[in-house]
This record gives structure tokens, C-alpha cells and sequence, in this order.
């Protein structure tokens, strides 16, 4: 098992900081000269990072967009970073319970703030490698108020976490959620190791936030008993009205690409 | 061409336009913020468009501005607002391309579009930036202030505890250490502390392991003695523990501290009171057993000498045997005040009475070599007690402290004996300091000398009876004992200090009494063998001294009816012999005294009855006198004084 993770927090401004280069990428203004130096080092190693960190973000707002259209009024997300205008709470209706957490205390504060004008939001402080600490909070359940069709948001997160780390996250939410609930996530799906992939590497232990990558059928594998949705798991472009050349073009030169999907809790 | 019909072509390609907008808008997809979903761009192709047309019909230069503004709030990048307008704009121009003259103010209508629009965008996104990074410094500041204000609730948490914290690196010099530490150790700041070495604040070398074993056992905990600034000692009760970095690497210790001198101490004096205890009860029930066995002796011994002729070798020996039993009398008398079984007569009394006159009885028994200093209160110093036990308290203090102040050949040293009274006032905090010590109002009796002193061995067992440092002197070992007895069976409490080779001093604390001390009574005369008429029921289950009163008080002419337990005497009481007066004993099996006086007052609520024994309590014998009984008679006795204590219950009189 891996140790306990202390990522660099949000509110050191000594160090580059994963969620503000993140934010950085996604053309947002929550970050400082010292994460848009380090980004453009990153961007120079890897030039289509800015449309990858796009296509996660998008595709957890058409995940809970569907979501939002097959009825679900209440949603559990992890590694959610700043709560920012397209997150989850932007996207359901008013009344929906929306509960998101991150592994740094200081955004979540920061969340905390941003969010405390929305009854039906909370933010907690959680590591996603551990969802049963989350689920046992009295708030959380207060929250929740016993519903436990939930859907449940894991995106963006799986590749900083060690394969028996995913597989045990699955394993609580699956024992937790009640029937018709679904989970949706992304991954990377690496054949090859490339020259890009190793500089994405490097990149992100200096941060502070090793990288692990694993191929499609292993992440199926660690998903455990949740149910896998039509139409599977495919890449991100696919769920999204864009051009697809351009992304498609530039997984084949980074070995890999994103992939995305929804997986259900039928029983 | 007519304004209105240029607008009218326009919008009647507006859906051309609007996919040309589109499809800009898909181009630029990953140029955008990230907010800008691709589900929106079909509508928002649809709305730029409309307003360029609406800005055509009614053109007004605030308006374009306003669709800036909005525009750039949907999220799309300056590269993308670009191509929008030189889409537009192509868009224009490909329409009105067709050779017909344009009049300048149409051209100028829609060139000046494009200006306003992006000015509007310009400006909005410049305060989209400015309100971000706002929001952002924000944030920041109240989670860096949350942080500091928990970092700083932690460090009150440690500088507040009354715990002593002290933190040392792993060499064991220390580096910090809190108030609570500083105020133990009675220093007068944490500068004096801080750099010395871990070691130098206990008695002994153990103190120095425990840095050293703490990366292997991880913590440590237990007891050692410290040493103050000023070299006294304390007892402290410890736990160390190592102090990680986010590592999990190891920086330094901390060790906490917490004072248990006064907890040992007091738990001591309650080890010390609950074995007191014990051996009062020991004490006691031999005390009583010996009580019975010497009533019978002594009452067949005075009725043997009754009729003993004078002048005979008979009568001599019969008087060596009443000496002895006497001695032996005494000596369970002593053991009774340890017990605190003997009531005694309480009154009040003035202590500066008592021990002048108690002084003026002893002092001829010490040696010129011994000087003798009496300091009396100025003010009242009045008890209640019984004055002969709290004269025989001073006795035996000032006979132990003679004997204090002689050689090893019992030769006497020059030596200084010194008495005082006083008041004190003992507050609820200092009272636990003291043995069986409670808060409140005292007459304090001090006894000082300036004898050998008291091995710190000797200290814990010197109230026990028989333990005697006189080796085969005379004295008992009783005195000290029954010293302890008589104070604690007045409620009071006792103090002792004393170093070797420098005397000892008593501190006998009696809780003061504010009403004015009372004239002792004089005891009455013995006036020759009494005579008296009625019956009696003599109750007690043992057969001699049943037997000794029966025949004691049918010589003063009484008739005697028998009982052997609580049963008989109920049952012979009412049968209606016409029991004028009923002699009880207490301790007895099956039916007690107690439930046996119950019995006879609810038969006969007049009942008289007058208690026998040798084993009371002072709250004992108010009890049964506030139950109906009519007196007390002390085992041993004499028969003079049982037969007055029938004849005050009778109510007559020879």
C-alpha cells in the first residue's frame, strides 16, 4: 500500500503546485509565475497538454450533464480540485446534492468559501485512495440524507494512484452505493512508453505526484465488480462534438491516449 | 442599396453565418477556456450572429461593446474572438461583393462593429482576470490564515498545558520547553533552560538513556526524580516520545512532565491511614476480648477480697493479683485510646489550661539539664475534649520527647523542651499536607525537643503500637499510639517533622471550639458499699462476668435475674417479673445489645437500661443513649462504679 500522500499544498507559492499548473493549462487565472514557468516546461515536452487537460475537464461535464438526464440528483465527486464555473454544481439543478473533496486541506478551504452560498454543496477534505473516509463523515451522511443511488465522479485522478489503490477505492465505493448507481472516470491507456511519457514522468515527481499508467484491460480489471456501460470505455474525444484528427494525431505520438466511461452498480 | 434591405439579405443567410461561426468556434475548441464547453458552440455560433444582425438594424456602438462583454464571459480565448470577427467580416464582404455601390455609411456601419466588440471582450476579460486572481489571493490568504491560527492554537495548546514540555534534538540538548516546565523546575526563564543538556535536570544517570533508546522503543514513560534550580527534588511522572518531519524522519524529543510529588505524598498518607486503621481494628477486638476476660478476673478478685480476712498472706496475694489485673486494666485502657474506643467525658476546655496544668504535674520528672519553655496563645484556645485524655497527650509527648533527649546509656543530655498553643486556620488547599488533615479551625498544641531526632524509617510506623526505640526500658511502645488515638478520636490530626540529630516537633491540631470552656466537675468520693432494692436483669453472654455483676449487685442487696443473650432477655423481660432495671451487654451472638434494647423499649417504652462493655466508639454510646438507653458502664470496672451507675439509673440512693 502506498504511504500517506502530502501533496504540496495550493497555498505554498515557493514550489510549483500540480492543481495551479493544472489550472494554468486549462486557460484559467488561479495560478502564479512560478506554476506558468513550470507549465511551460511541461508544454514544451508535451504541446498538446493543454487540449488533454480540456478533454477531462469536458468530459466530466457531459459525464454529469447524461447523468443529469437519466435522473440523478445526487453526486459524489473525488480529486475535484477548485470548485471553478463548469464544476458539477454549475451543471445540475439547484436542489441536486453535490458533494466534492481533495486530498489538500488548503483548497479545500478555499472551496469551501467559494461554495458557501450553495445549501446543497459541501466540500471535504479526502484522499481519493480512501472513499470510505469520506462516506463515513456525519456531514456527508447528513447530507446525503440516506440516498445511496449516487452518481459518483473518480475523474482525472486514476493515474496518481498505485493499481491496489484504485482497486480498493472501487471495492468500497461498489460495497457502499446502492443499486442504479453509477461511476464515471478516465485513465490513460498506454501501449508504448514513450520519449514524451518519460518527460511527463520526471515533470510530475518533481511535483510531487508520481504518474502510473496501465492499459485498458487492467483498469477493467481493477474496477472490480462495477458494471461497465455502453459504449465502453473510449477516448475522450469520442464522447465530445470536436474534431477528432488533431487529438488522434497527437496520442499516437505520446503513446497513448485518455479514455473515458461510465460503469454501473446494476444489483 | 437601402440600409434595410442589407440588413434583410444578411438575416436571410443568418443560418450560413451562423455555421461559418461554428465552425470557427470548433477550431479554436482547445484555444478556449476551458469552460467554454463544445455543447455550446452550436448556440453560440446562433447568438453571435443574431447580434451582428441586430447590430446592423440598429447599430449603436455600446451595444457592440455589451456583446463583447458577454461573449467573453462564455469563455472563448482572444485567438477565437479573432476569428470570429475576421469571419464576420469575410462574411460581409463576400456578400456584398456582387458590384453594386455600397454606400459608405453601410461599410462604415459594419466595420465599426468589430472594434466595439472586441473592446467590450478586451475589458471584460482583463476584469475576469483581475476579479480571478482577487478571488484567488483571497482564498489563499483566509487558508493561510486558518493555517496560522491552527498552527498558533497548537502552540498555545503546548505553552498552556500544565504539563511540563520540554524538546530537546536528538543529541539531547534542549531547544524549547514551556512555562509549566520553567515553573516546576523554578527557573526564572526558558533561557536559563534552553541549550543545556537533557540529563542535567534529574537525579541519576537514567535520565540520560532516554534519548538514546527512543528511536528503538519508540516512547518512553515512568517516573525519576528532578532536580530543581535550586538542587530540591521532585518526583515527576514522564513520557517521551519522538518528534518526525513529514519523512517520517526523526528531529528531536519530547518529553512531558507532570509534578506526582504531592500525589505519592498524599498516596503515602492514605496507605499510612488505611494501616492505622487496620491495626486499630486488631487493636481493638483484642482490647475487647482482654476487657472481658479481665471484668471477671477483677470481679471475682474483689469479691475474694471482700471476704478475704486482713493481714493474711491470703489477702496479700489476693492484692498482687489485683495489682496486675490493675496493670493489665491500664494497659487495655491505653490500647482503647488508640482505638479511640474510650469516650471519655467531653467538655469544653481551654488548651492553655490544660497544659499549663499538665506542665505543672510533669516537670519535676525531668532533669535540671532539660530546659523547659511553655509559650501559651494570648487568645482563647478552647476544645472540645475530654481533659484528662488531652493532658495525657501532652505527657506522652513530653515523656517522649525526655526520653529523646537522653544517651545511649539512658544518661540525659542537655536538651530543650518547648510547648506552645495556637491558633491556625487550616485552608482546603494546605489540608491534604497533613495525615487525616481536613480544612478549618484548629487549636494547635507544638511540642519540640531537641533530642536525637526520628530516622526517616522510623516516621511511618511511630503512631503503631509497641513500637518503641527504648529497647528495654521502661515504657510500653504505647505512647505515641495512644497519642494518635485520643487526637484522632477528637477529630483531630497530627504532624511530625523532624531531622536526625536535630529533635522533633508535634503538631497536634484539635478543632477549636468558640464557646467559653467549662468548670470541670469534680468526681465524687467513694462513701462505703452501697445498698439499694429492685430487680435487675443482668444480660450478657459471658457466664463469668454474667455471674460477676449478679453477685456484685445481690451484695448491695438487689435482686438478679440472668439472661445469657438478646432472646433470653426478651423473653424473661416480658414475663412480667417486674424487671425494674436491665444491665446489657453489647457484643453478644444471635440477638446483639442494640436489637435487644429495641425489643425491650417497644414492650416497655419506661424501660430502664444501663449498657456494659468494653467496646464503644464514641458515636457507639450517643447512639444507644439517643435509642433510650440510660447510661454507660466501661469494662473493666469496679464494682463501686457499677453499682453508682444502678443505683443513677434506679433513681435511688443506699
Amino acid at each position: 500500500m502506498a504511504a500517506e500522500r502530502k501533496p504540496i499544498s495550493v497555498a505554498d507559492t515557493s514550489q510549483p503546485n500540480a492543481g495551479r499548473i493544472y489550472d494554468y493549462l486549462l486557460g484559467g487565472n488561479h495560478n502564479f509565475e512560478i506554476d506558468r514557468t513550470a507549465a511551460e516546461g511541461l508544454l514544451h515536452a508535451v504541446p498538446s497538454m493543454p487540449q488533454w487537460v480540456r478533454l477531462i475537464r469536458w468530459f466530466l461535464n457531459e459525464a454529469v450533464y447524461r447523468l443529469v438526464k437519466e435522473g440523478f440528483t445526487h453526486f459524489v465527486d473525488f480529486a475535484s480540485g477548485l470548485p471553478t464555473v463548469d464544476h458539477i454544481h454549475h451543471v445540475v439543478p439547484a436542489s441536486s446534492v453535490v458533494i466534492y473533496s481533495d486530498i489538500d486541506p488548503v483548497t479545500v478551504s478555499y472551496a469551501q468559501d467559494v461554495i458557501k452560498d450553495y445549501p446543497n454543496v459541501a466540500f471535504v477534505i479526502c484522499d481519493a485512495a480512501h472513499p470510505e473516509r469520506l462516506l463515513e463523515l456525519p456531514g456527508v451522511k447528513s447530507l446525503l440524507g440516506g440516498q445511496r443511488k449516487v452518481a459518483i465522479g473518480f475523474n482525472g485522478i486514476t493515474w496518481f494512484l498505485e493499481d491496489e489503490e484504485i482497486a480498493g477505492a472501487m471495492d468500497v465505493l461498489y460495497a457502499w452505493a446502492g443499486a442504479g448507481s453509477k461511476l464515471f472516470l478516465c485513465d490513460t491507456n498506454v501501449d508504448v512508453v514513450t520519449e514524451v511519457s518519460r518527460q511527463l514522468d520526471v515533470f510530475y515527481s518533481q511535483v510531487k505526484q508520481p504518474i502510473y499508467r496501465r492499459s485498458r484491460a487492467r483498469l477493467l480489471e481493477l474496477l472490480g465488480r462495477w458494471k461497465l456501460c455502453q459504449p465502453g470505455i473510449i477516448p475522450l474525444e469520442n464522447w465530445l462534438p470536436i474534431e477528432r484528427k488533431k487529438v488522434q494525431e497527437a496520442a499516437v505520438k505520446e503513446g497513448g491516449n485518455i479514455i473515458g466511461g461510465f460503469f454501473e452498480k446494476t444489483a | 442599396m437601402a440600409f434595410n434591405a442589407l440588413s434583410s439579405l444578411f438575416r436571410q443567410k443568418r443560418g450560413e453565418l451562423a455555421a461559418i461561426l461554428v465552425s470557427e468556434l470548433e477550431r479554436g475548441a482547445f484555444d478556449n477556456h476551458y469552460t467554454l464547453h463544445p455543447r455550446r458552440f452550436a448556440e453560440l455560433g446562433d447568438g453571435i450572429s443574431e447580434k451582428f444582425l441586430h447590430f446592423l438594424d440598429s447599430p449603436d456602438p455600446l451595444d457592440a461593446v455589451a456583446y463583447g462583454r458577454d461573449i467573453a464571459r462564455e469563455g472563448i480565448a482572444e485567438k477565437t474572438i479573432v476569428r470570429l470577427v475576421a469571419a464576420l467580416l469575410r462574411f460581409c464582404a463576400a456578400h456584398l461583393s456582387d458590384g453594386a455601390r455600397i454606400a459608405p455609411f453601410f461599410l462604415d456601419t459594419i466595420y465599426s462593429f468589430a472594434p466595439s466588440f472586441l473592446q467590450g471582450f478586451m475589458e471584460a476579460r482583463q476584469a475576469q482576470i483581475l476579479s480571478d486572481q482577487e478571488q484567488l489571493r483571497r482564498a489563499l490568504t483566509a487558508a493561510l490564515q486558518s493555517q496560522a491560527h491552527e498552527l498558533l492554537v497548537k502552540e498555545h495548546a503546548i505553552s498552556t498545558s500544565i504539563n511540563g514540555i520540554i524538546l530537546t534534538d536528538l543529541d539531547g540538548i534542549v531547544t524549547y520547553v514551556n512555562p509549566s516546565f520553567v515553573l516546576l523546575w523554578g527557573f526564572d526563564s526558558a533561557e536559563q533552560v534552553v541549550g543545556a543538556r537533557f540529563q542535567d535536570f534529574w537525579v541519576g544517570p537514567e535520565a540520560g538513556d532516554i534519548p538514546r533508546s527512543l528511536p528503538q522503543t519508540g516512547g518512553w514513560r515512568g517516573e525519576l526524580v528532578a532536580r530543581r534550580q535550586d538542587q530540591s527534588n521532585l518526583t515527576v511522572e514522564l513520557s517521551a516520545s519522538m518528534i518526525c518531519d513529514e519523512r517520517g524522519q526523526p528531529v528531536g524529543v519530547m518529553t512531558s512532565c507532570i509534578d506526582v510529588t504531592e500525589r505519592k505524598r498524599l498516596q503515602t498518607q492514605v496507605i499510612q491511614a488505611q494501616k492505622m486503621e487496620a491495626i486499630g481494628q486488631l487493636a481493638g477486638g483484642i482490647a475487647h476480648d482482654f476487657n472481658n476476660l479481665l471484668a471477671a478476673i477483677s470481679g471475682y478478685l474483689q469479691l475474694l477480697l471482700v471476704d478475704a480476712p486482713r493481714d493474711t498472706q491470703q489477702y496479700r496475694d489476693l492484692m498482687q493479683i489485683n495489682a496486675a489485673v490493675d496493670r493489665g486494666t491500664a494497659l487495655t485502657s491505653q490500647l482503647r485510646f488508640f482505638t479511640r474506643q474510650a469516650a471519655g467525658t467531653r467538655q469544653i476546655v481551654s488548651l492553655n489550661d490544660v497544659a499549663r496544668e499538665t506542665l505543672q504535674l510533669i516537670k519535676h520528672t525531668f532533669p535540671p539539664q532539660i530546659q523547659i519553655e511553655l509559650s501559651l496563645c494570648a487568645e482563647p484556645v478552647n476544645v472540645e475534649a475530654d481533659p484528662n485524655q488531652v493532658s495525657q497527650v501532652i505527657v506522652n509527648l513530653c515523656m517522649n520527647a525526655r526520653d529523646a533527649m537522653m544517651d545511649q546509656v539512658g544518661r540525659t543530655v542537655a536538651g530543650h523542651l518547648a510547648i506552645a498553643t495556637s491558633v491556625a486556620e487550616v485552608a482546603e488547599g494546605d489540608a491534604p499536607k497533613y495525615v487525616n488533615g481536613r480544612p478549618g479551625s484548629f487549636a494547635v498544641l507544638k511540642v519540640r525537643d531537641t533530642g536525637v531526632g526520628i530516622p526517616p524509617e522510623l516516621m511511618e510506623r511511630l503512631f503503631i503500637p509497641f513500637v518503641t526505640t527504648k529497647a528495654a526500658r521502661s515504657g510500653t511502645g504505647l505512647g505515641l499510639a495512644v497519642v494518635y488515638g485520643i487526637v484522632a478520636g477528637h477529630h483531630g490530626f497530627l504532624n511530625v517533622s523532624s531531622t536526625v540529630g536535630h529533635g522533633a516537633l508535634f503538631e497536634v491540631f484539635l478543632p477549636r471550639c468558640e464557646r467559653v470552656a467549662e468548670t470541670p466537675v469534680k468526681e465524687q468520693a467513694d462513701t462505703g458499699r452501697p445498698r439499694g432494692h429492685g430487680t435487675i436483669l443482668v444480660v450478657d453472654d459471658d457466664p463469668q462476668v454474667r455471674e460477676v455483676i449478679t453477685r456484685i449487685l445481690e451484695g448491695c442487696g438487689y435482686a438478679v435475674v440472668g439472661a445469657q443473650d438478646g432472646e433470653d432477655a426478651v423473653r424473661k423481660f416480658s414475663t412480667g417479673a417486674g424487671i425494674d432495671l436491665v444491665v446489657l451487654d453489647i457484643v453478644m451472638p444471635g440477638m446483639g445489645g442494640r436489637e435487644c434494647l429495641r425489643h425491650l423499649l417497644r414492650a416497655n417504652a419506661q424501660a430502664r437500661v444501663l449498657i456494659v462493655t468494653g467496646h464503644m466508639t464514641d458515636g457507639s454510646v450517643q447512639e444507644l443513649m439517643s435509642e433510650g438507653a440510660l447510661g454507660l458502664v466501661e469494662k473493666p470496672f469496679s464494682q463501686w462504679a457499677l453499682v453508682a451507675k444502678v443505683q443513677n439509673a434506679m433513681g435511688t440512693a443506699g
